[in-house]
């Protein structure tokens, strides 16, 4: 199981960017395999962090952790992440998204996002490949782009990151890393989520074990329990509107069906709906957080000590046996500086990998 | 006694046309910049070379005191506000030792259709939108080239200030740059005094227009220069240094022959048949190397116009020389090239340690200088 910590920097991070620098090397240390950097309009910049990490790490992948087809042209994601690669051979990865959760600062349309990751993901693995590249699309065109070096790698990994069921197919079609993005942690929804992406790998004639498959997991672990399950509420009141299409972006989206796992009570949505904006609060105010039952909290997220988080992630790996990765989506507790609480989880989840990883994994038994 | 004038030297211009080698490498002369004294690295944001965010920030993880500064990026490959947020990570990573350089981008293909209108406008709005930034403000601009709105950076600096460079070779740039820059960067490569004066004339009507005199910013020189211990190995490659400036200067290349704003400088002193030899025969965008017949109407005289090229210790006199010659410049930014023989990197290499030679004989004589006044 490849472990991938993210997703830094994003809302409430107000430290330096140093101390993202510093986390990766902790990651690296605690036995992460890869640390995904945000790219969050105007967080600090995805790919001088993603830089910056390479540099001050010998092992540990980064990954964009995603950016999307609008921010930037895809040739200049293209030639950033062969830059990177080349400074740290490889241990870059492209991870990219859909992008319809960011704010358009500057008027810019994002139409066709689907079409859009297609012709991005193309265009980025011409030109790793060192092809000149003419390209007219729905979204993308380029002319006559062509990098001016030598790629280290023409297949440096593509992440997809998911959650609607078309950008699940799409990831199965083409991703070299599927991300299931969705922060709804029950069996029967992932694996409906993997049977569209199982069905784009078959349209394209992938094998089904030919790429990687990562589930996001918001998390809160420590050694107090308590302050480690109240810390994960808020990322589960996160996971909740998204899952229920309650928040400002999910709204008007057509490709999107709550699960029928779906089980949290009306009035809880509505509550958190109407009385909390996640993109711009970054703490769940305390009324709120008491509308999150333990039961409703374990759908959404992973919280309490690493010994209960460990247990846990090897019953969803023997649940989910074709997922070879997580993503950790943690929210330290509240009572230290931001930094310190991610530095203490990290801490805490080098018990976690060596209990998952070490296991016996029951599944192959 | 009066203090010396201290220039501040800058290395330019990679990745570029001849560089063939890992991005690795542009770190390692990075490096080598600051143990020979140099103050400042440029990182070239050509597309589709190594990326120059990227690039920066590892030259600013691998060096101690050097200025690292893109050279030069423009208003249109990347929104203003993402600019921005770059400039201001890296200033977070390495605070003081950052500075955004800002051109036209007249003379970057436009790879996905894109339009480049009105450059000086767009330069003009870029830094506001970036300085508004670094202060922590929310921007919202409508601007005539950009527009943007409710950005705000999600982090805070401590320190804030993240000095612009505005490289300017047309006069309305220059008037520009006079205006708004914290360090103008004089891009013509035209080792001419009069026409030097010509562009600080043009630097000051714009200093005037913004209130600020010329002591109020910094005068940074492009000087394209090549250095070997063998000076003909030095003085072959100059010659396509010169090449280019010439298609520059007469307005002969690609990208300047449709500019109204430019004029060729009445200093200029290149034969029309060279310059259209040139033009006809060589295209200083793709073509690394001048053939050798194009080299060969390159005379001496011709190629000194445009560069400083030889050994260590000719160039240093004529540096100094020229530095004399430009008391209110405050830095010269070298546009290397490699001599010829081994490979690009140590052909860079080579000169930027001839350099070394040629600033410590320039700060030499600017104690001198100033000990002389004193005196």
């Amino acid at each position: 199981m490849k472990f991938t910590f993210g997703n830094l920097p994003s809302i409430g991070w107000e430290e330096p960017t140093g101390h993202l620098v510093e986390l990766a090397q902790r990651a690296e240390a605690a036995g992460f395999d890869r640390f995904g950097v945000s790219d969050w309009r105007f967080y600090q910049d995805c790919f001088v962090v993603m830089t910056a990490c390479l540099q001050g790490t010998t092992r540990l992948q980064v990954e964009s952790l995603v950016t999307d087809p609008y921010v930037r042209h895809p040739s200049l994601t293209a030639a950033a992440h062969a830059t990177m690669d080349e400074l740290a051979p490889g241990r870059t990865i492209m991870g990219i998204g859909g992008g319809v959760e960011q704010p358009a600062f500057w008027g810019e349309s994002r139409p066709h996002p689907l079409d859009a990751v297609r012709e991005t993901v193309e265009i980025c693995r011409q030109m790793w490949r060192g092809e000149r590249v003419d390209f007219e699309g729905k979204v993308m065109r380029l002319h006559q782009a062509q990098l001016h070096f030598v790629a280290p790698r023409p297949n440096i990994p593509v992440l997809i990151a998911a959650r609607g069921r078309r950008m699940l197919r799409l990831a199965g079609e083409l991703a070299d890393i599927v991300h299931l993005a969705s922060f709804f942690v029950n069996v029967g929804h992932h694996r409906e989520n993997l049977a569209a992406v199982c069905e784009g790998a078959r349209a394209a004639g992938r094998a089904i074990d030919s790429f990687e498959v990562d589930i996001s997991m918001p998390c809160s672990i420590s050694p107090d329990r308590d302050a480690a399950r109240e810390a994960a509420r808020r990322p589960a009141a996160q996971g909740i509107l998204w899952t229920a299409a309650a928040e400002r972006y999910s709204r008007g989206r057509t490709d999107w069906v709550r699960p029928a796992q779906f089980r949290v009570p009306d009035d809880v949505v509505e509550a958190l709906s109407s009385e909390w904006d996640f993109w711009t609060q970054p703490q769940l105010p305390a009324h709120l957080a008491r509308l999150i039952t333990d039961d409703i909290l374990d759908d959404f997220a992973l919280a309490g000590t690493a010994e209960e988080c460990a247990a846990r992630l090897r019953q969803i790996q023997e649940d989910l046996p074709r997922i070879t990765g997580l993503r950790i989506y943690a929210v330290p507790p509240a009572g230290t500086s931001l930094y310190q609480g991610y530095v203490d989880m990290i801490e805490q989840f080098e018990t976690v990998i060596r209990l998952v990883n070490d296991a016996v994994p029951t599944w192959a038994s | 006694m009066e203090p010396a004038r201290r220039l501040k030297f800058t290395f330019s211009n990679l990745p570029g046309l001849a560089w063939r080698e890992p991005v690795g490498r542009i770190v390692d002369l990075a490096r080598l910049c600051e143990e020979v004294g140099f103050d400042r690295f440029g990182v070239s944001d050509w597309r589709f070379m190594s990326d120059c965010l990227v690039t920066m920030t590892a030259c600013l993880q691998r060096t101690h005191t050097l200025g690292i500064q893109s050279q030069v990026t423009d208003p249109y490959v990347r929104h203003p506000a993402l600019t921005a947020a770059a400039h201001a990570t890296m200033q977070d990573l390495a605070p003081g030792r950052v500075i955004l350089g800002l051109g036209g981008g007249r003379e970057q293909a436009a790879f996905w259709g894109q339009t480049h209108p009105y450059p000086i406008d767009a330069v003009r709005e870029a830094v506001a939108i970036c300085r508004a930034m670094f202060a922590g403000e929310a921007v919202s601009f409508e601007g005539k080239a950009i527009r943007v709105y409710g950005a705000r950076l999600n982090f805070r600096l401590a320190d804030a200030d993240i000095p612009i460079l505005i490289a300017a070779r047309g006069r309305g740039m220059l008037c520009l740059a006079g205006e708004i820059a914290d360090v103008v960067h004089f891009a013509s490569w035209f080792i001419n005094v009069a026409h030097y004066r010509d562009n600080l004339a043009a630097v000051q009507e714009g200093a005037v227009r913004g209130g600020r005199t010329v002591n109020d910013f910094e005068i940074d020189v492009s000087i394209p220069v090549c250095i070997a211990a063998d000076r003909e190995r030095a003085r072959r490659p100059a010659r396509r240094l010169a090449a280019q400036a010439i298609l520059w200067m007469a307005g002969a290349e690609k990208y300047s022959s449709g500019r109204r704003d430019w004029r060729t400088p009445v200093e200029f002193n290149v034969p029309p048949l060279v310059v259209d030899a040139l033009r006809t025969r060589w295209d200083m965008w793709s073509q690394p190397e001048l053939p050798d017949e194009l080299a060969a109407m390159i005379t001496d005289d011709i190629c000194d116009q445009f560069v400083v090229a030889g050994e260590p210790r000719e160039c240093a006199e004529r540096m100094a020389r020229i530095v004399r010659e430009r008391p209110e410049a405050t830095g010269i930014r070298i546009q290397a090239h490699p001599p010829r023989g081994g490979t690009s990197y140590d052909g860079y290499a080579e000169t930027v340690r001839g350099m070394g030679e040629v600033i410590e004989h320039v700060h030499a004589q600017s104690s001198a200088v100033a000990a002389g006044a004193a005196r």
